[in-house]
């Protein structure tokens, strides 16, 4: 069984009449990846620097490693906690150089082992060659390369990463997400990531936990994200889709056989398009995605849905087409948003 | 759960220390004599305010737009001569600003020098006027204290970064609409306070404005406590000085609130200077090499002229220890202000609120008020506290510490102001990175803070180090018996008219205060190169 | 630390017999050379702070009985007043003192006394004013003087002084008048200093002022040739107005005996010259003689109401001034 290597009880913040974080627990396993997912002001990052022993005044308990970071009466200041922590501005020391950078916290190490270190962080990111380099000399790409070494330089037990890529454009980010996976892949290494980007969030993450209002709405893989939401608002802030009253979907698919009292979730690709369909619906707005349009339909009884249709079925907008209502899984909530 | 934290707990002493002599010019208030203030009323604040109003605006715009081009021109284009004139630049704060005064006062008053031999020359049957008025106390000063401005601006313009200029360059804005749009509004911290410590010497000025007989609302300060013999008024008088100054450093944060000053994109690179052609070259060197034959060569010369006149009678073997004291203190004083504000300057930008920002600009006061004011201020305090701790004896007064804790209290502003702006240039990311760090707090200052923060640290000591040099009202009063220094030589002279003597300990003065200026010089030349 | 504290207290017990310790607002060019002399004489080593008068005085107020100082030593006798009325100074009982101080020159407690006088006085241009013109300060309000006088700033005591005296004499209303007649006849903005007003009446930028002798005597050396003439005014009526620097004991002093025969060894003849000479003043001891170079101003009458008074109603000189609008 693997190791617990995060546990978190109960964390609450409270800043000024406002909470911040309610009641937050959170459990990560040996190797694990996980994502913070959710829209600013969420508390995800509040969260992270919780972890990193970098706010103070929050409640809950912090056991980092078998080892209690934080509990009444307890709090160990971040340097004791031994975590790694990279961030959106890569906070690189403009008067160091890049080997500098990386060994800025390593001084309680013996020379050769500082070296060492280096040129194993140096491999590992493949800055070698620009070692000696000043971080103005270097791609955004590569200062945060430089940042991940000298976190990963400390040997930490947890790397925190806050929003690391969205200083970068958009090719380079996944290329630089992708390649930090693979190297936290390679070390074994327990990482989590704040985010706001959807789609980073699934090509990083093993598992993934949406916030929203200070509450994690719900931890688990992406698939099981997308495709089982538990809340309203994650089925409307994971991928696309609406939510809509049940009967009226029921009026247009009655394999929809069970009763439906509350709402339900369709998703674009819930909807297909068929010219041969007796279904008609009125094509209210449509965006162009390269291989697909985006519709959005509207049918009489004035359900409106989202269709995602192969590029070459160019309506327009008006135009009344036919379509195929196919759920595969019923997302139903009782009480819709 | 609040931690006890040391910086908090020194910054906290340092901010009281420093602003008990305020509250002690404020506790005035307790005795108002309603004969006198009735009288100041109608007959002198009126006009007194309305003239410190015109000088305020006069010093304000002659520091900018003597220091903020020359800065701007000095950090972001390359001409020849240009380490030349950016070190002729800085030299001018090392002229006493009475001593400047007078200079200007003996060429250009009516029976001056130079307005005398033109008036012979063109063969004119009546005098020119005289310079003995508001353009010329406002030219006057601002040649004494665009240096400030100019220093700070450059701090901010030179750590500002490449990749803003690069960024609104693309965006296709024109070099002027850069330097309107972007570098100003991005430097703006570092010209306020600039601006701001001009303005306050210029409000607590005597010295300068009584030799141009511009009466201001400090000569009703001083006349309140000289010839009225109240000095509870006078104090009165201060507070309400002060009080100004405080609200203009609130509306100024008010203003600046939310934005951030770090620096933009990647690290701290410099931008690489633009070579100007010749026409330009030409331009720029004519421009600032007017304004500092003005500001320094013009003066420096006369003064030197009178030394050498002098120096044979006044020229003693006194004067090394009137060096040696003089650098003393000002070292000392240097020191241990470096020491004060950085704790401040570290506590406010780790622990920003409402709190420390008024400590640390209540704190910043004691640099506005009039210098013997001041003085006695300090003076009340430190007795107080000698006494108290150890009655009948004298271990504050006696030696040196009450002088330099009088000095750091009187130049707190001047050290602080570019120690804290350049703790804008940290990220709360660097200070994260730190605390997560195994390496001591004693560690990540070295590595880190300190290399970081080292072009105000800089620019705070020779701040400092030129004005202690300079500064009478609080040497006169709390220095030991027979500590005797170059400012008090000119003292001596001054306070009866014999301004020529005067020049003897004041070309010292200007020497001595010429190797911290090279020393900063060459730093920030040499960090340029990195 | 306790150690060296107390061996500094045993070490400043034995020289007690041979110090005092004076707080001058008299320049230290101008007092230096007769500490010097008289610890020569004497063997009494004379600690000595210079400052401005205003803070001097504060410093001695806030020290209170710890204070240091034995001696108050400063110029012009509105600063004296006001140090005996703030209480900081004490009688002094010295035959030496009232023989050698005429009464005019002493506060009438014996608080203080002057040691050295300077005299307030018209100075006018040669080629542009004939002496017979001149009268008095108050004949300066008249219209023939219309723009062709000079004036000192009235931040300065000298003119503060002058102006109370003249109160003393006149009356608030009459002086307020003369002072607002003195105002209307400017030639030119006032002067920041005496020095600067005597070049302006050498250039003919004005053909009358009033200026301290003791700069005229300055001036006058540092110049080859000079336009510039003393009046003696007031000849007829009161006399020049005079006023001193002077000195007094000061209520905690620790060696009072010593301060006491130092200040008596300063009006004696020995001293007088030595003090007023090189500042081109007059001696306070009305039986020693001036320097050559003074004497040869000619002998004045005096105006010999009490100096105190120019404390006194020094106040009251500063606002009716403030009103008259001489700035």
């Amino acid at each position: 069984m693997a190791n617990k290597i995060l546990d978190l009880k109960n964390i609450s913040l409270k800043l000024e009449n406002h909470q911040i974080l309610k009641d937050v627990s959170l459990e990560l396993e040996d190797g694990d990846i996980a994502c913070l997912l959710g829209p600013s002001g969420c508390g995800k990052t509040s969260l992270l620097r919780i972890i990193a022993g970098l706010e103070e005044r929050s409640d809950g308990k912090i056991i980092l490693n078998k080892k209690t970071c934080q509990d009444t009466g307890l709090f160990l200041p971040p340097q004791k906690r031994k975590i790694g922590m990279v961030f959106q501005d890569y906070a690189l020391f403009p008067h160091l150089s890049v080997s500098e950078n990386i060994t800025f916290g390593l001084g309680h190490l013996k020379k050769n082992e500082q070296i060492a270190k280096l040129d194993e962080m140096l491999e590992l990111v493949k800055l070698g060659p620009w070692k000696d380099n000043y971080p103005h000399k270097l791609s955004g790409g590569q200062q945060q390369r430089v940042a991940l070494a000298r976190a990963l330089a400390q040997s930490p037990s947890i790397l925190l990463l806050d929003e690391p890529f969205s200083n970068l454009d958009t090719e380079l980010r996944y290329q630089l997400s992708e390649d930090v996976r693979n190297i936290l892949k390679q070390l074994k290494m327990t990482a989590i990531l704040v985010t706001h980007d959807q789609t980073e969030a699934f090509s990083f993450a093993d598992k993934i936990g949406v916030m929203k209002e200070g509450v994690i709405q719900q931890f688990s893989a992406s698939y099981d994200l997308y495709h089982s939401p538990q809340t309203p608002f994650i089925a409307s802030f994971i991928g696309e889709g609406v939510i809509v009253p049940g009967n009226l979907v029921k009026a247009y698919m009655p394999s929809l056989d069970h009763s439906i009292n509350g709402s339900i979730l369709v998703r674009p690709d819930d909807i297909t398009h068929d010219d041969d369909s007796l279904l008609k619906a009125r094509i209210f707005k449509k965006i162009f995605r390269g291989s697909h349009f985006l519709y959005v339909l509207d049918f009489d009884n004035g359900l409106r849905v989202l269709s995602l249709v192969q590029s070459h079925h160019d309506h327009n907008i008006g135009d009344l087409i036919g379509v195929r209502i196919e759920i595969d899984h019923i997302v139903e909530f009782t009480h819709p948003t | 759960m609040p931690k006890f934290s040391f910086s908090k707990f020194i910054s906290l002493f340092v901010g009281i220390v420093i602003t008990i002599p305020i509250f002690i010019i404020f506790s005035s208030f307790l005795k108002v004599d309603a004969g006198i203030w009735s009288h100041l009323k109608i007959y002198v604040l009126p006009e007194l305010i309305l003239n410190t109003l015109k000088l305020i605006c006069g010093v304000g715009l002659g520091t900018l737009l003597l220091g903020v081009p020359l800065a701007y021109i000095n950090s972001f284009y390359d001409y020849p001569g240009r380490s030349f004139f950016s070190f002729l630049a800085i030299l001018p704060m090392s002229i006493p600003a009475y001593i400047m005064a007078f200079v200007y006062v003996a060429l250009f008053d009516i029976t001056g020098i130079w307005s005398l031999a033109i008036k012979d020359f063109l063969g004119l049957s009546f005098f020119l006027p005289s310079i003995r008025n508001l353009y010329g106390i406002s030219l006057v000063l601002s040649l004494c204290f665009y240096p400030y401005v100019y220093l700070l601006s450059k701090n901010a313009f030179e750590g500002q970064g490449a990749r803003a200029l690069e960024v609104s360059q693309v965006m296709g804005l024109s070099k002027f609409n850069t330097l309107l749009k972007v570098i100003l509004p991005l430097s703006r911290p570092w010209i306020f306070s600039g601006v701001l410590l001009a303005l306050m010497e210029t409000i607590a000025d005597f010295g300068a404005v009584s030799i141009f007989n511009y009466t201001t609302f400090t000569t009703a300060i001083y006349r309140s406590w000289f010839g009225l013999f109240s000095l509870d008024s006078a104090q009165q008088l201060a507070a309400i000085l002060i009080s100004f100054v405080f609200l203009l450093m609130i509306f100024e944060r008010l203003q600046e609130k939310k934005k951030s000053f770090a620096t933009i994109g990647r690290g701290s690179v410099r931008p690489s200077r633009i070579k100007l052609g010749w026409g330009k070259s030409a331009l720029v060197i004519l421009g600032s090499g007017l304004i500092s034959l003005m500001a320094f060569i013009i003066p420096f010369i006369m003064i030197a002229k009178w030394a050498f006149k002098v120096m044979s009678q006044d020229l003693d073997a006194r004067y090394i220890s009137f060096m040696w004291n003089s650098i003393e203190i000002a070292f000392l004083t240097v020191i241990v202000l470096l020491i004060f504000s950085f704790f401040m300057a570290y506590a406010v930008r780790k622990y920003p609120g409402v709190i420390a920002e008024t400590i640390k600009n209540l704190s910043s006061l004691g640099y506005a008020v009039p210098g013997s004011v001041l003085a006695v201020g300090v003076f009340i305090f430190l007795s107080t506290v000698e006494n108290k701790l150890t009655p009948g004896q004298k271990i504050l007064t006696s030696g040196l510490s009450a002088l330099i804790i009088g000095l750091s209290i009187r130049f707190y502003s001047i050290s602080l102001a570019p120690i804290s702006n350049a703790f804008l240039r940290i990220t709360d990311s660097h200070f994260h990175i730190m605390a997560l760090s195994s390496n001591s707090q004693i560690k990540n200052f070295f590595k880190a803070i300190a290399p970081m923060i080292r072009p105000g640290v800089f620019t705070a000591a020779l701040m400092v180090f030129v004005e202690v040099m300079k500064e009478m009202p609080i040497t006169l009063m709390t220095r030991p018996f027979g500590k005797e220094t170059l400012s008090i030589r000119i003292f001596e002279m001054t306070s009866e008219g014999e301004w020529e003597r005067a020049a003897l300990p004041s070309l010292f003065l200007v020497i001595i205060s010429l190797v911290p200026t090279i020393l900063l010089f060459i730093q920030s030349e040499k960090s340029h190169g990195k | 630390m306790k150690m060296i504290c107390a061996f500094l207290i045993t070490f400043s017990c034995v020289l007690q017999a041979e110090e005092i310790v004076i707080y001058s607002a008299r320049n230290e060019q101008l007092i230096k050379p007769i500490f010097d002399l008289y610890k020569k004489e004497t063997g009494v080593d004379i600690k000595f702070i210079t400052d401005k008068e205003g803070p001097l005085m504060q410093k001695l107020k806030t020290e209170g009985e710890s204070s240091p100082a034995d001696i108050l030593l400063t110029v012009d006798a509105g600063n004296l007043w006001q140090a005996a009325n703030e209480g900081l100074l004490k009688s002094i009982d010295s035959k030496t003192l009232k023989n050698n101080i005429p009464a005019h020159l002493r506060d009438p407690k014996d608080r203080w006394f002057g040691f050295s006088v300077r005299a307030r006085t018209i100075f006018y241009n040669k080629e542009k004013v004939s002496p017979a013109d001149l009268t008095t300060y108050e004949d300066l309000s008249s219209a023939k003087w219309n723009k062709r006088l000079c004036l000192r700033t009235s931040n300065k005591v000298y003119n503060q002084s002058l102006v109370a005296m003249m109160i003393a004499e006149h009356g608030e209303k009459k002086t307020e008048e003369i002072v607002s007649g003195w105002v209307k006849n400017l030639a030119t903005n006032v002067f920041p200093d005496d020095t600067k007003l005597l070049e302006a009446i050498d250039a003919g930028i004005c053909d009358v002022g009033i200026a301290n002798t003791y700069y005229y005597g300055k001036y006058a050396a540092d110049k080859a040739a000079t336009k510039v003439a003393i009046f003696w005014p007031n000849q007829k009526t009161k006399g020049v107005h005079v006023n001193v620097s002077g000195a007094g004991i000061t209520k905690y002093a620790k060696h009072e005996k010593a301060a006491v025969k130092f200040l008596e060894w300063l009006s004696s003849a020995k001293a007088q010259n030595l003090f007023v000479d090189a500042n081109y003043e007059f001696p306070a001891n009305s039986k020693i003689k001036p320097s050559d170079k003074i004497a040869a101003w000619g002998t004045f009458k005096p105006n010999v109401i009490n100096v105190s008074k120019a404390g006194e109603l020094q106040g009251s000189a500063v606002k009716l001034m403030d009103r008259a609008q001489y700035k």
